[in-house]
């Protein structure tokens, strides 16, 4: 999987989760490859959190925690997570 | 302010960060998205207001057990009998029936504890190398539990993640394991306690490894690993053993504040999710202090005797052993956000 790709899928992932591509402050940073979001601007809830690892664990086959989420800081960072471990794996 | 506090608890440089916490105020962090309490003065007072209360952990796995229909069946039995997960009444009634039964188990399981310390602990009376967790701590751990549930060590060794209820910073996979693990061990409880077990018998057992697995595991060998580490070149009969644990494998605790209200010129709101380090209290260097690591008032540790007792009769047995313990290997399990436990603790035991 692609950064890309990855970035796409957590873009999904965020969207249906939050309904975050309906949302002005985010949507347009969301859709252009080359802006970066942070989780912690998103006011995401523990339970769109898990609702966000659910949708990213099945569409990548991975374990992905909230804290892993988390951890990442921001959707660019976590696109290179998934896409690094899927190449490792 | 430190990279995560996701994993603070287990960093390698921990002791330094608690040292400065311990003279700061709450900070606000936008990771966690909770209000991180360092200073000890300040844990307790924040523990034993009543301006907090505690998280709901079963509402997001109910939810998306009633949302998407995965199945955490077992996940929501628990809680419905663990008190750390319930409110008022119903966790008052969960924490007496708890409390009543470790009382009636504990002449039994003291004497289980001081007859098996020995038998646990033998190997580590001959030179050699010993994986501490594997062979001894773990092993000690399980036949505690087992005894005081009245249950075969198997069981509560084969829950490696459904301890671990408490942390909603896993993700789903995880959770229906955990679920799974649940179902394992609620079926052999029944199985032993007969087909007319009520549900709250076998919630109460569950509700005891779910409590006391990892974190007596945690304490146990993150302590042994700091005296072994802090004592290193000595031998086993010339190291110092605190008589409290001076590690806790439960480093923090959550609050949810339910109204507004200022602590020390800190303003908190309400909703603000509080992350109280227990750890605070084990790095403060004060006995007193160290004793908090078991928590505060009416949601203090209700294992805590068993716990103290288990870790004198690990360090009186070292005490009498005259090899010298180096640490050769140790690494800290990191598949969960919650505790804090030795993956393995490896020591090469000679004269």
């Amino acid at each position: 999987m692609t950064f890309l790709e990855a970035r796409e899928k957590i873009v999904q992932a965020l969207h249906h989760a939050t309904d975050a591509l309906n949302d002005p402050r985010f949507a347009d940073s969301l859709r252009d490859r080359n802006q970066d979001v942070k989780f912690a601007e998103m006011n995401m809830d523990s339970l769109a959190a898990i609702e966000c690892s659910m949708m990213l664990e099945e569409e990548t086959g991975m374990e992905i925690d909230p804290a892993q989420i988390a951890m990442c800081e921001s959707v660019n960072g976590l696109a290179r997570f998934i896409c690094g471990n899927m190449k490792t794996a | 302010m430190h990279d995560s506090y996701v994993t603070l608890h287990r960093a390698p440089d921990r002791h330094s960060h608690f040292a400065v916490g311990a003279t700061q105020p709450p900070k606000f962090d936008p990771i966690t998205k909770s209000w991180i309490v360092m200073e000890p003065g300040t844990c307790e007072r924040l523990l034993a207001s009543p301006y907090v209360r505690l998280p709901h952990y079963s509402q997001n796995d109910a939810a998306l057990h009633n949302r998407f229909g995965i199945d955490y069946s077992n996940l929501l039995f628990a809680y419905s009998h663990i008190p750390l997960c319930l409110q008022d009444a119903a966790h008052r009634d969960a924490r007496r029936r708890m409390a009543e039964y470790l009382s009636g188990r504990k002449a039994l399981v003291e004497a289980h504890i001081v007859t098996t310390v020995k038998s646990h602990l033998r190997i580590l009376g001959q030179e050699g190398e010993v994986e501490l967790m594997r062979e001894v701590l773990n092993p000690f751990v399980f036949s505690v539990i087992g005894s005081l549930i009245d249950l075969d060590p198997a069981g509560p060794a084969e829950c490696h993640l459904a301890t671990k209820i408490f942390d909603t910073s896993l993700g789903p996979r995880k959770r229906q394991r955990m679920n799974e693990e649940l179902g394992r061990l609620r079926e052999m409880i029944c199985a032993k306690l007969g087909p007319d077990a009520s549900e709250e018998a076998i919630g109460l057992r569950i509700a005891f490894v779910i409590l006391g697995r990892d974190s007596l595991i945690g304490t146990l060998g993150a302590s042994l690993h700091n005296v072994l580490a802090a004592n290193s070149g000595k031998r086993l009969d010339q190291m110092r053993y605190p008589g409290v644990p001076p590690e806790t494998g439960v480093p923090f605790t959550e609050r949810i504040v339910v109204e507004p209200f200022v602590d020390h010129q800190t303003e908190f709101q309400a909703g603000d999710r509080l992350r109280i380090y227990l750890q605070s209290f084990a790095h403060s260097g004060s006995a007193r202090e160290t004793q908090r690591i078991f928590g505060i008032g009416s949601h203090a540790c209700l294992g805590k005797s068993v716990s103290l007792n288990m870790w004198r009769a690990i360090t009186s047995y070292l005490a009498g052993i005259p090899l010298h313990a180096d640490v050769i290997s140790h690494a800290l399990c990191t598949d969960d956000y919650t505790f804090l436990c030795p993956e393995h603790l490896t020591v090469r035991l000679r004269a």
